[in-house]
Parts: C-alpha cells; structure tokens; sequence
C-alpha cells in the first residue's frame, strides 16, 4: 500500500515536472528545495553517524567469515558487471547507441561503487568491529548480524555523494534526450522512449542521495538498539568477575 | 601433491588478496573523487532539474 501511494507520488511528481512552463518550473524550484533542505539534514547526520559508530563497538573472534563474504560479494559484482556488458549488443540493437553509452557508464560507476562497499568486508575495522579472541558465539553472531546496518552508516557521506552523482547523471541523459526531442519535433532522427523513466529514476535517486545518511541514521537508531539489549544480557555473567 | 595444493592455495590466497587491494583502491579513489564531485553534482544536479521542467517533454510524459 505504501508502496502504491509512493509510487503514484512519485509518477504523478514526474508527470507535473514534465508538462513544462509555468507548472514544470514550479514542481522543479520544489524538488531542488527538496534537495536543499535533505542535504543541510544531512550535513548534520554525517556527524552524527560517525559518533555512533564510534560509540557501538562490537566484537568478532575470527575475521575470516567476513573476508569470505567479501570474496561472495566481490565475486557477484564481477558477475553483475560481465552480465551487464554481455548485454550491451542487444541494447544497441533495441535501444539503440545512446542507451549503450548510458548503460555502459552506469555500469562502470555501479561496479566500482559496489566494490567499495565490499571494501568494508575486508576492512571491518571502519565499522568498529574489532577482532577479540575472547568473543562469544553469541557476541559473534551480534556483531555479524550488525555489520549490515553498520555499513550504510559508516558510508553514509560516501553513499549520499554516489546516489547524488547518479541522479546528476540520469538528470543529464534525460534533458539531453528531451532537448533532442525538442529540436527535432518530428521524431525523425531522435525519439528516445525512456526519457520520461530516466526522469523518474535521477529524481528518486537525486532526492534519495540527499536524504541518505538521514534515513540511515533513523534505521540505525530503530534497529540497533536490538543489539544493545543482547550486549547488555550478554554482559551480566561477567558483573563481578 | 601436497606441495601442488600448497601451490593452489598459494595463489588462491593472492588472488584474494588481489580483491581487496581493488575494493580498498575503489574506495579510496571514489572517496577522493566524491570530495570534489558533491558540489558539482548538486548544482548540476539542481541545473537539470530546472531545466527539465522548463522544457518538459516534447511527447508527453510516460515512464515505459
């Protein structure tokens, strides 16, 4: 259901933003306010992010399970990246050279920002998961299991910047698209199907970019105290010791 | 033969430490390149969006 209401939101702010003149002009002045107000958040989460991440330490015995799951990710990105090129022919021949040049660089971007949040798995310091021999199972399977919500907090700045880039980017495709479009009223030499999609997705992604370390911040603040419970029930046989 | 598995996971273990020295150098350039690209991005970013809804599209909205 929320879902359904955010999408239609979501296509219906499209549909306003592309009518153009007076109406366009007004939808878009809202959504770069948008932005605005998510990034001065934002500025101030990015603070806040580290400062937790900072004050919730969690421990593993072997740092091995994690360096294998970063050999899995590493290896599906790899995957991702050879299928998404296997697959640039049959975007030429449908979509034709723009969509190529666009799903190339999209890849390329996607792949690399992918790999360095597979960096985390090797370097699980930065998430202040430190290594401790003395660690329990159950400390382990705390600290495996918060890795996943540490992650987006300790990229937070990293992951807004990279979504924001992406929007940016999907935002140019789709002017340059629709000023082709334009200048070419007949849609003899350029008609490009996907402009309105590639609206859709640099906005989600431009407005997401700049409210990112905000919502991580929230799902974070939500979930991890789940982790602080078990910590703390963990810790009372050792009281007194 | 045991030498040949040490041999295998010898170079196993390098192609390993291969991934991470690419995700650790993936990272580290990407960071740099985001410290300088966030500004642009946003007001290119913002650029887009005005312009966008200037122009609108020529044949109407419809996101397929």
């Amino acid at each position: 259901m929320i879902d359904l209401i955010f999408n239609s939101g979501t296509l219906a702010m499209a549909d306003a933003l592309l009518q153009g003149g007076l109406q366009g002009l007004i939808v878009s002045l809202v959504l770069v306010l948008f932005t605005l107000i998510g990034l001065n958040f934002s500025k101030k989460f990015s603070e806040a992010n580290e400062e937790f991440i900072n004050a919730n330490p969690t421990t593993i015995s072997n740092k091995i399970i994690l360096q294998i799951s970063g050999v899995i990710l590493f290896l599906a990105v790899t995957v991702f990246w050879i299928a998404s090129f296997a697959s640039v022919p049959d975007v030429a021949e449908y979509l034709g050279w723009f969509a190529v040049i666009q799903s190339v660089l999209t890849t390329v971007f996607v792949a690399a920002l992918l790999y360095a949040i597979v960096a985390i798995y090797f370097q699980p310091d930065r998430a202040n998961l430190k290594e401790d021999k003395s660690s329990s199972v159950a400390e382990d399977m705390i600290g495996l299991s918060s890795f996943a919500l540490k992650i987006p907090l300790v990229l937070s700045s990293f992951i807004s910047t990279a979504l924001m880039t992406l929007g940016a980017f999907y935002l140019i495709v789709a002017f340059v698209q629709n000023a082709l479009m334009s200048i070419d009223s007949n849609g003899e030499f350029f008609y490009f199907e996907a402009s309105g999609a590639n609206v859709l997705t640099g906005v989600s992604y431009f407005l997401s970019g700049a409210f990112a370390p905000f919502i991580f911040y929230l799902l974070f603040l939500i979930f991890f105290p789940v982790y602080n419970y078990l910590l703390a029930i963990l810790h009372i046989p050792k009281i007194g010791k | 033969m045991e030498t040949v598995l040490n041999k295998i996971n010898s170079a196993i273990d390098y192609g390993i430490s291969l991934m991470e020295a690419l995700c650790s150098f993936c990272l580290d350039k990407l960071t740099l390149l985001f410290k300088h690209a966030f500004a642009w991005s946003v007001v290119i970013g913002a650029i887009m969006l005005l312009l966008l809804g200037l122009i609108g599209d020529p044949y109407g909205f419809d996101y397929y």
